[in-house]
Parts: C-alpha cells; structure tokens; sequence
C-alpha cells in the first residue's frame, strides 16, 4: 500500500471515524449505558455491531498509513525503519485479530 | 550546488525561541495527537472487551475513570481525539482547495488549536 491507494485509504478512513466519532459522542451525551445491559445491548444491535466493525477496519487502516508516513518521515537508518514499519504491521495485525474476537463473541451473546 | 564560501548565516536552532507559524503548530498537533491515539488503540481495544464481558466487567471498566492517573490520560486522548478531529477535517477542505489562501489557512489553523484546547475543557468538566 502506497502513494495514490494509501492517501486516498487515509482520507476514506478519515471521513468514517470522523462519522463515528460524532455518532458515537452524541449517543452517549443522549442517553449513556448506565448498565453492563443497556451497554452490551447496544454494542451488539445489528446496527452498532456492523458499525463497529467498519469502525476498527477504519481506525487500523487509518492508523497504518498514518503511523506508517510519521515512521517514513522521521528515522533515518534502513535498518530500524524496516524493523519498526515490521513491528507496526504485526502490531495492527494483531490487533485486528484481537477485535475480531471480541465482536464475533459480542455477536455470539 | 555547493556554496565555496563558508556559511555565515546566523543559525538558531533553540526550540524555545523558535516561533513556528500557527499552520505548522497545528500540523505538528495533528501528527502528536495521531500518534498518541495509536497508542491508546491497544487500551481501547482492552476496555471493549472488558466492558462486554459481564456486570463486573463492566463495572471494572466504569470504576478505572475515578482513578486519577486514568482522568489525566484521559484528557491528553480528548485533546488529541479534539484536535485530530478538527485538524483532520482542515486538511479534508485543504485537500478539495477550500480555504487554502494563506489568510485563510491561517485563521483556520487558530481554530483548529483553539477547538482541541476547548475539546480538552469539555472533557475537563464532564469527567473531573
């Protein structure tokens, strides 16, 4: 991923979190989960769930490139470039995983 | 091109003296701020799964934001979410050539600072 795709996954991603954001702040100031329940039936209505979803697939993407131009941008040396962009990819992979699990179990319940 | 002469430019490089354009204080925010809200992605992510793990889960959850070190970090993420938010959708309008006439881009960069200061403050009064 790079030049053209990646700029255009930062600015796609971008216009998403920023709906998700103000989406998800304004239903909190509206009516915030006082309870393990109110909170969990939220999280899993069909709606909150897909949303969820893209949000995580969003935020990683966006996360990626972002992390990716600040590394690009400032070290220097080959070596530890190639470490960390490596380190960084693992570390959003697993992540992605890790979230994964959490909604196909929040589905599950 | 290489200059034979010896350079004799005064050179200044003390941060503290620097003033930096208030463009470049708000681009610099941007990538700080994003990069502080990639670090926080692994706690989000643990705070999700917590929460949705039962009653006491979720409590367990609740009850971190009366921790004090918990509220400071917590601002820090509502400054950077603030900032990152507002100076993200500056250089969304700065990429389709809206306001991009220096004096513009200049007022726009004021607001942006000023939206992240008032993101904090917000954050300030609903979670202290």
């Amino acid at each position: 991923m790079s030049g053209l795709n990646a700029w255009l996954l930062q600015r796609i991603s971008a216009v998403y979190l920023a709906g998700f954001l103000v989406y998800f702040l304004v239903s909190l100031l509206i009516c915030a989960p006082q309870s393990y329940a109110d909170w969990s039936d939220w999280m899993s209505s069909s709606t909150m769930a897909l949303a969820t979803t893209l949000f995580f697939i969003a935020l990683l993407s966006h996360a990626w490139v972002g992390m990716r131009d600040v590394l690009l941008d400032y070290v220097k040396p080959f070596a530890l470039r190639l470490t960390l962009l490596i380190l960084l990819a693992v570390g959003l992979l697993v992540m992605a995983l890790w979230v994964i699990r959490i909604l196909l179990t929040g589905a599950a319940v | 091109m290489k200059n034979k002469k010896p350079d004799t430019r005064p050179v200044n490089l003390n941060l503290l003296k620097i003033r930096q354009p208030i463009t470049a204080i708000a681009s610099i925010g941007h990538r700080i701020s994003g990069v502080l809200l990639f670090l926080s992605i692994p706690f989000v992510i643990w705070m999700l799964e917590r929460s949705l793990q039962g009653p006491q889960g979720f409590a367990d959850v609740s009850a971190l934001f009366d921790n004090s070190l918990i509220k400071i970090l917590t601002l820090l993420l509502a400054w950077s979410a603030a900032h990152h938010f507002f100076a993200g959708i500056r250089f969304l309008l700065l990429d389709i050539e809206i306001g991009i006439d220096l004096a513009t881009a200049r007022t726009s960069a004021m607001v942006v600072n000023v939206l992240g200061v008032i993101g904090v403050l917000i954050a300030m009064v609903m979670i202290l």
